[in-house]
């Protein structure tokens, strides 16, 4: 951790302080805290139960903590939530995007209940929607088409431009590239990294894809079992591993070349 | 117990498998797939979604979807050979001489009866001499060997008091029991903790050596077939257009799809040049062919960077590298 002798310290995009959240008696997060500086990247990595999910729920407001808080842009959640004013500020994208479109909807009227949360007159709102659709690579005819008329990856970028429309100060993305082929998972994510460039938008990033995460990330928190064993900047932290975790999850990376090469 | 003898390659010849869709005309979804496995190896089979890969394991255990349809193939397995059209033949060979872990454990396990019952079922079909109190005997000395601390007591578990890499390690037991000749493993897509993966594969490879028998690993990961196989072949839109020693393959792939694959795999270790923000990734641009329509000639040449007029010509054929022994490509372009 490195001080910020900064003089206008801005409050970090997302601020979670000792938060834990039990399950029976599972401790699913067990003193949590991370702060996000705006714009950056911050990744969060681990196996599956660590708590990641978990986390990223707490900070959308979808699950309540036992303990602890969650602060965004300097504001202190409460314990409901207003979501229509918290989907201006903060947009998740799910694991399968795809899923967050209704199946009974025009891709067009999904976008509409955004001009509708924002109190955007429809026509500006359209406006916007064709500068990002064009940006992410769609045709504008998709606003007519139904879920299951686009392709798999049309739908994820449908569902990533439903999130930007929201013009959102912060991005929430659980394992985007899960389930994608490497072949297409670049597209995914460059996609992600001209969204940041262009609008300077907070992003944190859900994965178990190190070697991804270790590339686009400022700084990363290491999960295991509901803790956080190791955070900070990203580089330092997966080129020299304190913890005995980040090392073993390090070493089970099955890389592509051998070794020697 | 019948001892299998170890000796000989399985192989895989001219397997080509057509899907009959809605309007009934045929897809060809497998044209022409043939594998050798060695004794004792780990073939890596590696493809992207919709690459037929599953399609291949599915035809070896013959329980392909009722839509499907064999066109041709045979098996070798030691002196026996096996159409993949004879359907009884292949449920003789599921099971005893090929078995299958799939990618979900999960869909293997009932979730109304116990770890045990699925043990005991495994040895009563195997092994029909076998008393109870022998089955019982080996059925908790498996779960001994795939790792679990108490197998007397897991017997009696039931899969939901399991954990993903648990189930994974009670297949893994049902396939030790089984002592099959061939273990088609399906690696699960999306990965699972790298952790938990490498403790699977950890175990198969045990298997392997406990057992003398040879892996087929299904997979989209490079990663793992560069970790784990001795050969791979590379499938692409239901034909193989590379296979080789896998050291081989990745030091020189001998197709532009092997070398554009191994180009979008993020390293561990990839240099990070400039700041995070800076970062952008490799992709393939374009689509799958479409099965219906497929490119006259080769099928990935819509999407390959190297593309001359010559490789729209003709179809490729699989041929082996004269300076590479036992290396084959369908790349008109490799010298």
């Amino acid at each position: 951790m490195h001080s910020d002798a900064m003089s206008t310290p801005a409050p970090a995009a997302i601020d979670v302080t000792a938060a834990a959240v039990s399950f029976g008696g599972f401790r699913a997060l067990d003193g949590v805290g991370i702060a996000v500086p705006p714009g950056s990247c911050f990744g969060i990595v681990g196996e599956s139960g660590s708590g990641k999910t978990t986390l990223l729920r707490a900070v959308l407001g979808l699950q309540r903590l036992s303990a602890g808080q969650v602060a965004i842009l300097g504001a202190v959640q409460p314990e409901v939530r207003d979501f229509r004013r918290q989907a201006t500020t903060i947009q998740p994208i799910f694991q399968d995007p795809a899923q967050s479109l209704s199946p009974r909807r025009r891709i067009g009227q999904s976008m509409d209940e955004v001009a509708g949360c924002l109190g955007e007159p429809r026509d500006e709102m359209r406006a916007r929607l064709a500068e990002i659709l064009q940006r992410l690579g769609l045709p504008p005819g998709v606003v007519d088409l139904y879920p299951h008329q686009i392709s798999g990856g049309q739908a994820r970028r449908a569902a990533i431009a439903r999130a930007l429309l929201f013009r959102p100060r912060i991005l929430v993305a659980d394992e985007p590239t899960a389930g994608l082929d490497v072949s297409v998972q670049g597209d995914l994510l460059n996609l992600l990294q001209e969204v940041r460039a262009a609008t300077a938008v907070t992003l944190l990033v859900i994965s178990h894809n190190l070697a991804v995460v270790r590339l686009i990330a400022d700084q990363v928190a290491v999960m295991h079992r509901g803790r956080i064993v190791e955070q900070g900047d990203c580089g330092l932290v997966l080129q020299t591993p304190q913890a005995d975790y980040t090392r073993q999850l390090l070493a089970s990376w099955p890389r592509a070349r051998s070794e020697g090469d | 117990m019948q001892d299998k003898s170890r000796s000989g390659s399985i192989g895989l010849h001219n397997l080509s498998v057509d899907f009959t869709s809605r309007d009934a005309t045929p897809i060809p979804v497998l044209r022409d797939i043939s594998l050798d496995i060695p004794p004792r190896s780990v073939v890596g089979l590696v493809g992207e979604s919709g690459s037929g890969k599953s399609t291949v394991a599915l035809a070896l255990m013959g329980l392909l979807a009722p839509n499907a349809r064999v066109r041709g193939g045979q098996i070798q397995l030691r002196e026996r050979k096996i159409a993949c059209t004879d359907g009884a033949a292949l449920a003789g060979l599921r099971g005893r001489e090929f078995a299958m872990i799939f990618q979900d454990p999960a869909a293997s396990l009932n979730p109304v009866f116990s770890i045990g019952a699925h043990l005991h079922e495994v040895l009563r079909r195997c092994d029909p001499q076998a008393d109870r109190t022998e089955r019982q005997a080996r059925a908790v000395a498996a779960l001994g060997t795939v790792g679990f601390d108490r197998p007397e007591a897991r017997m009696r578990n039931h899969m939901h008091e399991l954990s993903g890499g648990m189930r994974q390690r009670v297949v893994i037991a049902m396939a030790l029991l089984a002592r099959p000749s061939l273990l088609i493993a399906e690696a699960p897509t999306p990965a699972p903790d790298v952790t938990v993966e490498a403790q699977v594969m950890a175990q198969m490879c045990a298997l392997r050596d406990e057992i003398g028998c040879s892996i087929l690993l299904i997979t989209h990961s490079l990663g793992l077939v560069a970790r784990y196989c001795d050969q791979v072949a590379v499938i692409y839109a239901g034909e193989i257009l590379e296979r080789g020693a896998v050291a081989e393959v990745a030091r020189q792939p001998a197709h532009p799809y092997t070398a554009d694959l191994f180009t979008c795999d993020v390293e561990i270790d990839a240099p990070r040049t400039g700041p995070p923000l800076d970062q952008r990734f490799q992709v393939i641009p374009g689509d799958l062919p479409a099965l219906r329509d497929l490119p006259k000639g080769c099928i990935y040449a819509p999407r390959c960077a190297r593309a001359v007029a010559e490789c729209a010509a003709a179809h490729p054929r699989l041929r082996p590298l004269a300076d590479r022994p036992g290396q084959e490509t369908r790349c008109i372009l490799t010298p």
